[in-house]
């Protein structure tokens, strides 16, 4: 898909410690066609502090999604979702869990504090690249909401 | 000085042994004669009871004249004795295992030597040799309470590293494998024209075996959460929606193979949902996978006895050897090659959970004839 000079940029925030998967997940978001600026937060420290607009994130441009990884040092993707909700700026932004592994009490505090999917990182490459897909989709809904 | 016969064995060891999940036989006199064996002791020789009693224990039982030496010296001194012993006289390795300690009369003189067998593996060594020392603390309480809190708490290190090592498998180790397959997709697609044809074999050994081990990391947790105490809570479980659950989860595997489940009208049992669909899932999904030249067909049958029920799960498909009757529930134990998949994890699980609960478990089977699997429940409170 092409990307054209009218189409909007979303603003995505990454909570990812894995390098790898952060690459595969700009390769998707490529893939899907999509304009975006993805800030990448690696620990749940820094999570916390983008979730409380504290330090760099005091000024930060609201973004328009937020895809969380549970499993990450400094505290687990949840803390973070549950400051976020918690947040009158970021409290409606949609937030995406995508996660390797999770148990289902995680799944179902996040799904109790309100995302719009949850994920489990797939293994197969296709698979992962259709992630693109289905982010910008969410991305077009809230857009028009 | 030795009694004579005064005793009735058997009268004096089923009310103890007769529950017991682990093999036990009582022997009587010099001569190591059955007079007594438990129901889990006919599974693991897998003779009847009237093919064992009455007979000298070394003739009775495959391999029973290497534990000779051993019951004369437990007969003799009356001191208890572990024993484990490698068999590999055959292709499978086995590893037995056995206590035996003297059963006395009432005025203190031996009649008789109880042996425990049990096959142990690797996995499973640790937890069992513990077991098995609490086993002779409870014959000699009075000397060894002490002994037996220690190894009980050895029990739950062992249980716990066990827990963790599964969680740690099925969490952290999945991840880098998760890398290797989805980057490896990445080098083939990106690179392939540089790489030649032969990468694209590359990968897909590289992703095969990759999946391979995510299979077996999968099913390890499986078979440690199959032994949990903790999860969902204990309540009274409606089997027939188990079945109707398990027959939704195989629908596709129903479908393609023609398979017929046919049910009778199950009980309600206490226990676990997820354990019970971990049980019959395994269960049902063999007689698939395992299925013969014509379409399957299971038949699930459940009948109270006393206050068990005892279930059966009966398929048409190629069957087990007798040789095969115990490997079969041991982890990773598979008797198949790579033309039926696998993890060989399944019926390991089913064990587990019913051992869980209480119950036992065994398959009756003629090689090309189908099988049928066994297993045992105790009643529910609601039930009795």
């Amino acid at each position: 898909m092409s990307k054209g000079p009218d189409e909007p940029t979303f603003r995505i925030v990454l909570l990812e410690d894995n390098p790898a998967d952060v690459y595969l997940l700009r390769k998707a978001l490529d893939a899907a066609g999509m304009q975006f600026e993805l800030t990448v937060i690696e620990n749940g420290a820094e999570g916390l502090a983008f979730a409380r607009r504290e330090g760099v994130y005091a000024a930060s441009p609201i973004p328009d999604l937020a895809v969380l990884d549970l499993n990450v040092p400094k505290g687990g993707g949840v803390t973070v979702l549950g400051a976020m909700r918690r947040s009158k700026e970021l409290e409606f932004v949609p937030v995406v869990i995508m996660t390797s592994s999770a148990t289902p009490r995680e799944q179902a505090t996040a799904g109790s504090l309100g995302v719009q999917r949850f994920i489990t990182k797939p293994t197969d490459l296709d698979e992962f690249m259709e992630i693109g897909g289905l982010l910008k989709e969410i991305l077009l809904k809230a857009a028009v909401l | 000085m030795k009694a004579s016969k005064t005793v009735d064995l058997a009268a004096l060891c089923r009310p103890v042994a007769e529950a017991s999940l682990v093999a036990m036989a009582a022997l009587e006199g010099a001569d190591h004669i059955v007079r007594y064996v438990n129901p889990a002791f006919c599974v693991l020789t897998g003779k009847t009871e009237e093919g064992l009693l009455g007979l000298a224990f070394s003739g009775a039982v495959p391999g029973g004249e290497g534990f000779l030496a051993l019951l004369d010296r437990v007969y003799g001194t009356g001191f208890p004795e572990n024993h484990t012993e490698s068999e590999t006289s055959t292709s499978q390795t086995s590893c037995w295992a056995c206590a035996t300690w003297p059963i006395r009369a009432a005025d203190n003189l031996i009649i008789g030597v109880m042996i425990q067998v049990t096959e142990t593996t690797a996995f499973h060594q640790r937890t069992r040799a513990v077991n098995e020392a609490l086993m002779i603390g409870s014959v000699r309480q009075h000397e060894m309470t002490e002994a037996a809190d220690r190894l009980n708490e050895q029990l739950r290190w062992a249980n716990e590293d066990l827990r963790q090592f599964a969680f740690a498998a099925s969490h952290d180790l999945q991840e880098p494998l998760r890398m290797i397959t989805t980057y490896s997709q990445l080098l083939v697609r990106g690179y392939l024209d540089r790489l030649g044809g032969e990468a694209a074999v590359c990968v897909d050994v590289i992703t095969k075996g990759t999946q391979q081990m995510r299979d077996l990391l999968a099913g390890l947790l499986s078979y440690t959460e199959a032994g949990s105490l903790n999860g969902d809570g204990n309540r009274s479980v409606d089997l027939n929606l188990i079945i109707a659950d398990v027959k939704q989860n195989l629908k596709n595997a129903i479908e393609e193979t023609g398979t017929v489940v046919t049910c009778g009208a199950l009980p309600a049992v206490d226990g676990h949902y997820a354990r019970f669909i971990q049980l019959f899932q395994n269960l049902i999904a063999n007689g698939i996978k395992y299925r013969g030249e014509v379409p399957p067909r299971i038949d699930i049958s459940a009948e109270k006895r006393n206050d068990e029920w005892l279930f059966a799960v009966k398929d048409n498909g190629i069957g087990v050897a007798t040789e095969y009757f115990q490997t079969i529930f041991g982890v990773f134990k598979r008797l198949h090659g790579k033309e039926i998949p696998g993890t060989g994890i399944g019926l390991a699980i089913c064990q587990r959970v019913v051992d869980r609960y209480g119950g036992r478990i065994w398959i009756e089977s003629q090689e090309g004839n189908g099988a049928t699997f066994y297993f045992t429940l105790p009643v529910g409170k609601e039930g009795k």
